[in-house]
């Protein structure tokens, strides 16, 4: 083969890829196939995962949260898009540095601040006790809506920019066009503005649901022993309990669980092109 | 179908007067291009016919019935935008039933008017396309459709052929033409393009700076215009000073003799000649002035060089009298 030295300018970018994405994905893969005891190949991994109600019902439970914390995103992240493209355009660089201050602060110091925030006789049950409400205290530290309080908070700035960017390309004239056409603000944006910027709410949704698939920081500091997830189960086997081959397997069933969900919200997405 | 005033309409950005104080009447199924360089408030007139512009001042009427506080939906337009604007999400027949549907046409007439419409612009074909399937012109021709099919009351053009090319655009000028004729819809057409206003129109109504400067036929405009911004917007124009008063020769009406040809108004040396195949453009430098001649070639006359010392003559009809001299 000739020496392309174009071709070897990506190189150390595919070496890169290769040692720490494909290599450790490998290993990980080999590793779930390995018996804990003797280190032979075996499936006992994944029948322990699927033959134990337990993990299913936390693997349902994880969906559900993450599908919370997709549809509390979303229902902050469209208005808020939507007033940054269409309405407040001189707004747009301060509400955009306000959302994404999130993305730039430390993962421990955001999630110990929303602890301190929601305990009990902490800043946000203080004011409602302004008002008599609360005064035993709140109780929603280490319950579910915690960490999708949390959850949310880390997630949504990522859907806000998606929606966003959808809202901000679609040309003004389509809207005025549809209102010429006789149809109100409100049909307007049901048919016109609504269903163009569904690209951008399913890469949206696609952005917030999969990482809160395998999140584990939050769940385990906001949620307490309400919180465990897949993503805490999985943690505890590499550093709990050292249960590598066992962790590994729940890891790819997440992975294929990430997948499958990709490929729906693709499909989805199908429908909304608008070649 | 609506016979349209605009009464005293005046459109203010901060300090800045877009539009002035414009008073206007356009009578029903009329034609009326609304000409002028850009920034002259062209288009924000027709977004206040439209709506979506509230005036400052000033009002506009449908057939004597004030719009003014009408909503856009409730205005029944039709409005045809530069970037065309079609819906990318539905097909062709979708774009055009849009319409109908928001004026709750029953439901088992929208295909037979959606497929009249179409047929219209010779879009029938392609029905089942999205628009981005489609060329510039296509776009347009639907664009037109989902407009017209609505039977508006008013038919508003935003500078909607300026993106199609040359060849395109004076096909699509003609085919307007027809289709306007046939729904005889009062149509407004705004334009930067004086040759797009003058084929199209029934009336022109040039704009600047806020303010109507003239109102006719393309003939009048053009053969009479008002003052020198018209005469020098409207085509091309030799400005003539005597006697503290300005007029206008076009200069297809200028005639290049040698010098010292009977009648001669202004003699010099011609600086450029530029053949343009049914015409050639001679500007002959007078000292104080240039003068712009254009010659046809139909007559046989003496082709004259560069540098050639000629005699410009033009007869006293062709002195257009300008109300008023601008420095």
């Amino acid at each position: 083969m000739k020496f392309d030295r174009r071709q070897a300018l990506t190189w150390p970018s595919m070496i890169m890829l290769f040692l720490f994405a494909l290599l450790p994905l490998v290993i990980m893969l080999v590793t779930s196939f390995q018996s804990d005891t003797t280190g032979s190949f075996t499936l006992e991994n994944y029948e322990r995962f699927f033959s134990n109600p337990t993990y299913l019902k936390l693997t349902g439970k994880t969906i559900v949260m993450s599908l919370a914390v997709t549809a509390v995103s979303l229902l902050i992240a469209y208005p808020l898009a939507y007033i940054m493209a269409k309405k407040l355009r001189g707004m747009r660089n301060i509400i955009l540095v306000l959302v994404i201050i999130p993305f730039f602060t430390n993962q421990l110091v955001r999630v110990y601040s929303w602890l301190i925030f929601l305990q009990d006789g902490g800043i946000f049950n203080n004011f409602l006790s302004l008002f008599g409400l609360f005064e035993d205290g709140l109780g929603l530290l280490y319950t579910q809506g915690a960490v999708i309080i949390g959850l949310t908070h880390a997630f949504f700035p990522y859907m806000v920019v998606t929606i966003y960017m959808s809202l901000e390309r679609m040309d003004d004239a389509m809207l005025e066009a549809s209102r010429s056409l006789g149809a109100s603000k409100f049909t307007t944006f049901r048919r016109v503005i609504f269903p163009l910027s569904m690209p951008g709410v399913i890469s949206g949704i696609m952005i917030v649901f999969v990482p809160a698939l395998g999140t584990f920081v939050e769940p385990r500091i906001l949620g307490g022993t309400d919180g465990t997830v897949i993503g805490t189960v999985i943690e505890d086997q590499f550093f709990e309990i050292a249960a590598w081959n066992f962790g590994a397997a729940i890891a790819f069933l997440l992975l294929a669980l990430v997948l499958i969900s990709m490929t729906a919200l693709n499909m989805a997405g199908k429908r909304w092109e608008t070649e | 179908m609506a016979k349209v005033e605009l009464r005293d309409l005046t459109k203010i950005y901060g300090n800045n007067t877009v539009v002035d104080h414009i008073n206007l009447e356009v009578e029903d199924g009329t034609l009326v291009s609304v000409l002028g360089p850009s920034g002259c408030g062209k288009t924000t007139t027709l977004r206040m016919i439209a709506g979506f512009e509230m005036p400052e001042d000033g009002d506009v009427l449908f057939d004597g019935q004030s719009v003014g506080k009408v909503a856009v939906n409730k205005r029944n337009i039709g409005m045809v935008f530069q970037s065309y604007a079609l819906f990318p999400h539905m097909t062709v027949a979708q774009n055009v039933a849009y319409g109908l549907e928001q004026h709750a046409v029953p439901k088992q007439e929208i295909p037979g008017r959606v497929q009249e419409a179409l047929e219209m612009v010779h879009m029938e074909d392609y029905a089942k396309r999205k628009p981005k399937q489609l060329s510039g012109g296509q776009q347009q021709r639907v664009a037109l459709a989902r407009a017209l099919v609505i039977r508006p009351r008013v038919l508003l053009l935003d500078e909607c052929l300026s993106a199609l090319d040359k060849k395109l655009r004076v096909e699509m000028q003609s085919e307007l033409r027809r289709i306007l004729e046939e729904t005889k819809v009062t149509t407004f057409f705004v334009t930067h393009d004086q040759e797009e206003a003058m084929t199209l129109s029934d009336r022109i109504v040039v704009m600047r700076d806020g303010i109507v400067e003239q109102t006719g036929t393309p003939f009048e405009v053009y053969e009479r215009p008002a003052s020198r911004f018209v005469a020098g917007f409207l085509g091309k124009a030799n400005f003539i000073e005597r006697d503290g008063k300005t007029y206008a020769v076009r200069p297809e009406k200028v005639k290049i003799g040698e010098e010292g040809t009977q009648g001669a108004r202004k003699t010099g040396v011609i600086s450029s000649l530029v053949y343009s195949g049914n015409l050639t453009t001679c500007t002959v430098d007078c000292g104080d002035m240039e003068i712009l001649a254009e010659i046809s070639h139909i007559d046989g006359a003496k082709r004259f060089e560069r540098g050639d010392r000629v005699s410009a003559v033009w007869s006293d009809d062709a002195e257009i009298l300008l109300e008023e001299a601008e420095a």
